[in-house]
């Protein structure tokens, strides 16, 4: 009947109709899978970094204070030693004179824990901006690569993986404040009249560097 | 009168051959023009889609900027800077030096209150350290919204952008699928007439 079709007109060219649609319905079909694959590994990025909440840097943050507080509080306790061992050796741990040096220390551990703990709030917004940043590598791969389950499987990866700033052990901060004390206990130890005891002794002596005040004589 | 009522018979011919051909070739332009508009119009409609969902995405963000959020993020980041550090602040007590029990009351006296000093001004520098460091936490966490959703715009727009790559393809396929032959009856009517008016232009069959 093709001679018919030929003749009144109006037949379409071959099945090409057929074949056009097909081919169309085809494009739109894989389109509408890629799509649905970006979106399906998007929600798998977003649950993977759904643990990075605000609890997470909470208890980051509290992890870096935790970390310097014990160093800052041991250096104080020594510190504290020493200058009361200085004043008391020089007759002016019980007057103001030694109690402004005293609160000059505890204004120092005050200072250095103030520090620390801006630090800390510091290094959990560093961190944050570096989960974010992984989570938006992610996404790029995400969008190239369409396949929801090996980007949910690195996104997953790359949750594990994520580290922290490195820490590093917190300097001497309150050897400024032991300056002073430093330079007298050397210049009396070393003077011909010395005033503190342990300078007084004869023989090699020092100043009690640490502990609870003790000092050593004539070793 | 036989070759007149011939040639004028061929020339009506002709000319409703030419009118037969001349419609199935509008028509058939017409039907491809449609199709490709509709192509058009479908891929229009997907691209107003991936539209709304990114101004959706953009219109969310723009409510951090709303009247009076920012300045209740402030106040949150502030206060939350304040608390991390004070509450990291230990509270300096005479006890800590070992006075002996002759020690004067004046110096007792003088040593709780420089201590109490310590952690009040302590106590300030943090609030007035909280509160610098909270601009750059309400900073940062803009940014970081807006990162966010500048991401899901950018995927919404790898969508578009394919749409758009999309269509002049499909355009051509639906183009090419509503194309119809043209009938046989324009060409034979056009020719049929023409013959019969060249013979009787000759003085009969």
């Amino acid at each position: 009947m093709s001679w018919f079709s030929n003749l009144i007109g109006g037949g379409k060219k071959d099945d090409t109709a057929a074949q056009t649609a097909a081919l169309i319905k085809e494009m739109r079909d894989r389109e509408d899978t890629r799509i649905a694959k970006v979106r399906e590994g998007q929600a798998g990025i977003d649950t993977a970094f759904a643990q990075f909440d605000q609890p997470y840097f909470d208890k980051f943050k509290q992890t870096y204070t935790d970390y310097y507080n014990p160093q800052i509080a041991d250096q104080y306790a020594r510190a504290k030693d020493k200058m009361v061992a200085t004043l008391a050796g020089r007759g002016t741990l019980e007057s103001t004179v030694g109690a402004g040096k005293i609160s000059d220390l505890a204004k120092t551990r005050a200072e250095s824990e103030t520090q620390v703990a801006n630090q800390g709030v510091d290094a959990a917004s560093q961190m944050r901006k570096q989960i974010d940043d992984t989570k938006g590598n992610l996404y790029t791969l995400n969008s190239s690569a369409a396949d929801p389950a090996a980007v949910s499987a690195r996104a997953v990866g790359a949750a594990s993986a994520v580290t922290g700033p490195s820490l590093s052990p917190l300097q001497n901060v309150f050897a400024s404040a032991l300056n002073t004390f430093n330079s007298f206990n050397k210049a009396d130890s070393m003077s011909m009249s010395p005033k503190m005891p342990w300078n007084t002794m004869g023989g090699t002596s020092s100043a009690p560097l640490s502990g609870r005040g003790s000092a050593s004589y004539g070793r | 009168m036989l070759p007149i009522a011939a040639a004028i018979t061929g020339g009506l011919a002709s000319g409703l051959g030419g009118l037969i051909s001349q419609r199935e070739a509008e028509e058939d332009a017409r039907r491809r023009t449609e199709a490709r508009m509709a192509s058009l119009r479908r891929s229009l409609a997907r691209q107003d889609a991936f539209a709304g969902e990114a101004r959706g995405h953009f219109d969310t963000r723009m409510g951090d900027y709303a009247p009076g959020v920012q300045d209740t993020r402030l106040a949150d980041a502030q206060g939350a800077r304040t608390e991390a550090i004070t509450s990291n602040i230990t509270v300096p007590t005479a006890d800590d030096v070992p006075y002996s029990r002759s020690a004067p009351a004046v110096v007792r006296g003088t040593l709780a209150k420089r201590m109490l000093g310590v952690f009040n001004d302590a106590t300030e520098r943090a609030k007035t350290a909280g509160a610098l460091g909270g601009y750059g936490d309400t900073w940062q966490g803009n940014a970081l919204g807006v990162a966010d959703t500048g991401r899901r715009i950018a995927t919404v727009n790898d969508f578009s952008r394919q749409e758009a790559a999309m269509l002049p393809m499909e355009q051509d396929l639906a183009e090419a699928g509503a194309a119809k032959k043209p009938s046989l009856w324009g060409p034979i009517l056009s020719a049929g007439g023409n013959l019969a008016a060249s013979f009787a232009g000759r003085g009969g069959f």
